[in-house]
């Protein structure tokens, strides 16, 4: 996984860059609520310029769907 | 507000926030965020902006939507540690929701203004079921408005679809919360936003997938917004701006260019001179002392204010000048000794990065800020600056520079008079003591945020510390007005008795520095005497906690005969006339006391 992904999550989740895994979902991390997950979407936007829809916001709920998500739309 | 923070700002403050909510702060206090809306994104950014402002806080919010339940429950979340602060934060499209829903068909301009009416007193009864179960909290409400009304389409401001006229009323019914007291501050949201409009503090995803009304922007500039609001119910505000002269106050260099040769006027760079002249002026007006300390001829200068035709800034303005070749900071020191003041209360304003950068470094109290190279960005600057933000201006406000004035004149008669006691004498003061009420209380809440030297105790009150002693019966609470020949000083001196059986303590006894001097401290002592005398007691006992400004008033109970015990304590006992008032100050005090 990217050190710039890695480094946003940890970021926003209050959680060690080293803690954020490639695999990981918000299920595996205590403090990814929905709040979090709203604020991870939003550092995501600041981060890579991208705009994510209101639907995806909500689905976007672990690494790897967020790295689909950044490789569809040429950021990253 | 004048500017959003940028999304790196934005980032940096809600971690910053983050962190210090990790570290332990045991000083700091709690505020309870109350909201129609979700507001969790909130806390971070105020534990920075109050940060900013010197305060430590541990920002709360309460579960969303839930503002009446939790101000109502005597059991929520909101009474079970009382909060130091509450933060209430009404949005207009929640508490008046039937006009965004509801045709005028279905609701019409009469039911409209009723229902506005109705959620406008359920709302002032929450606010004060909130200020009578938390006697001590200060309660900030913030004036929100609505983001838009519920026909757009549809032009014409009073057309009744736009619901324009209930909004706007509804706005000034949360404004009026105010008159609920001294502990309820107004933040006028709706107002301040003003110059970066809604969309840039909303995000229509947030609302619909969390219910927030408000973007991470949003949440910063409230958060800032908020703090300022807190600093300047505490009376934080700077007091003096100290303005350099040439570059600053006119365009040019008077010494250079004479008398014409500077720009200051109706047109073009000497308009936007003007107008921060202007702005100066009006920072007066609500009690900030203008002083001017600049490197000029002081002929030359002086000639500036009394004969250019563009000056709006005039010398009756002026507290106090220092117009010389001597180095600055020795001239600020000068004048934080004329007025009395500390350098920590000062504000210094030059064009000259060099004279800025020399300030910093010599007066590191002193607040230097970067003043805008181009003259037209001044005027904004001057207004965007949070420096001298207070509540509101009171009455000993309005009039402190007049009252520096009347100072001066003061000493230049002191000068004239043979002996000391004949000077006191043809003064002719009056010494007013009052209790403490309502009309009194910022101000005594002032004095004892600002007051340095003379203060015994340095108890820093607050208003809604200083309502709530006043409403205890074992407490007295005393302001102190002067008047003399030479003009009225209002309300310069607070004390506070406090009363357990046999024992009269003095736990506040404080004066400004303007009144001293004059005997004024005796009569105010031999006063709280009398007091402490009617009211039973017969030991008086005063202490004296150092500060490092306060070594003028060490040795203040022993010279006025009080016994130092072995706990530091000082004590007189009460017998007629323990402590005798001055025959030359005419002391007038309310019936009831």
């Amino acid at each position: 996984m990217r050190d710039r992904l890695r480094n946003v999550l940890a970021g926003v989740l209050e959680v060690r860059p080293e803690e954020i895994c490639a695999d990981m979902s918000a299920e595996d991390v205590a403090g990814w609520d929905s709040l979090r997950q709203l604020e991870v979407m939003l550092a995501l936007e600041l981060e890579y310029g991208v705009r994510i829809p209101a639907d995806a916001m909500l689905e976007l709920q672990s690494v790897p769907a967020i790295e689909e998500f950044l490789t569809e739309h040429g950021a990253g | 507000m004048s500017r959003l923070p940028t999304a790196e700002e934005i980032a940096g403050r809600r971690r910053q926030g983050l962190e210090l909510t990790r570290v332990e702060r045991p000083e700091a206090t709690a505020l309870h965020v109350l909201a129609t809306f979700n507001l969790d994104l909130l806390p971070p950014f105020l534990t920075e902006a109050f940060d900013r402002v010197g305060r430590s806080v541990r920002p709360r919010a309460g579960a969303f939507g839930q503002l009446t339940q939790e101000i109502l429950d005597p059991a929520s979340r909101l009474y079970a540690e009382p909060p130091d602060e509450v933060l209430i934060v009404p949005a207009a499209e929640d508490l008046l929701e039937p006009l965004f829903s509801r045709p005028p068909s279905q609701l019409g301009p009469d039911e409209a203004e009723a229902l506005v009416e109705e959620r406008l007193a359920e709302l002032r009864g929450l606010v004060e079921t909130v200020l009578e179960r938390l006697p001590a909290a200060s309660c900030y409400v913030v004036a929100l408005g609505a983001t838009e009304g519920p026909h757009p389409h549809v032009l014409d401001p009073l057309a009744p679809e736009r619901r324009q006229v209930e909004l706007d009323r509804f706005m000034r019914g949360v404004r009026e919360l105010r008159s609920l007291g001294p502990r309820t501050v107004v933040i006028d949201w709706d107002w301040h936003m003003r110059s970066f409009g809604w969309d840039a503090v909303r995000d229509e995803r947030l609302w619909y997938l969390g219910r927030m009304r408000l973007n991470p922007t949003g949440c910063a500039a409230l958060a800032e917004l908020v703090a300022r609001h807190a600093a300047a119910y505490r009376g934080q505000a700077r007091k003096v701006l100290a303005l350099d002269l040439d570059g600053t106050v006119w365009g040019g260099i008077v010494g250079e260019a004479g008398l014409g040769g500077i720009e200051v006027g109706e047109d073009g760079v000497g308009l936007a001179f003007q107008d921060f002249q202007r702005e100066l002026v009006k920072l007066q007006e609500t009690g900030v002392l203008l002083v001017v300390c600049s490197k000029n001829n002081p002929a030359d200068a002086l000639e500036v204010f009394e004969r250019h035709a563009g000056m709006v800034l005039r010398r009756e303005h002026l507290a106090a000048e220092r117009i010389n070749w001597q180095d600055k900071a020795t001239n600020l020191r000068d004048l934080a000794v004329e007025l009395n003041l500390g350098l920590d209360s000062f504000v210094f304003l030059d064009d000259n990065p060099i004279e800025r950068t020399w300030i910093s470094q010599a007066c590191p109290e002193v607040l230097v800020p970067e003043l805008p190279d181009d003259a037209a960005e001044r005027p904004a600057f001057l207004r965007a600056a949070s420096w001298f933000e207070r509540i509101e201006a009171t009455a000993a406000d309005r009039g402190r520079s007049a009252s520096y004035r009347e100072q001066r004149e003061r000493r230049q008669f002191e000068r004239t008079s043979t002996s000391f006691e004949d000077f006191l004498s043809s003064l002719e003061q009056e010494a007013i003591i009052d209790p403490v009420h309502e009309g009194s209380l910022s101000r005594a809440a002032q004095l004892c945020q600002r007051t340095n030297q003379f203060n015994l105790t340095t108890r820093r009150h607050t208003v809604a510390e200083l309502e709530s002693m006043s409403s205890d019966p074992d407490h007295d609470l005393f302001t102190l007005t002067v008047r003399d020949r030479f003009g009225d000083n209002g309300i310069t001196g607070i004390a506070i008795l406090r009363y357990a059986g046999e024992l009269a303590e003095i736990e506040t006894l404080l004066m400004s520095c303007r009144i001293l001097g004059r005997k004024l401290e005796d009569a105010f002592l031999a006063f709280l005497a009398r007091r402490a005398a009617d009211r039973g007691a017969s030991v008086l006992e005063g202490t004296f906690v150092r500060t490092a400004k306060n070594a003028q008033v060490e040795t203040f109970y022993p010279d006025h005969g009080f016994e130092r015990a072995e706990d530091g304590v000082y004590r007189l006992t009460l017998t007629q006339g323990a402590v005798e008032s001055p025959a030359s100050i005419m002391v007038t005090v309310p019936a009831n006391a």
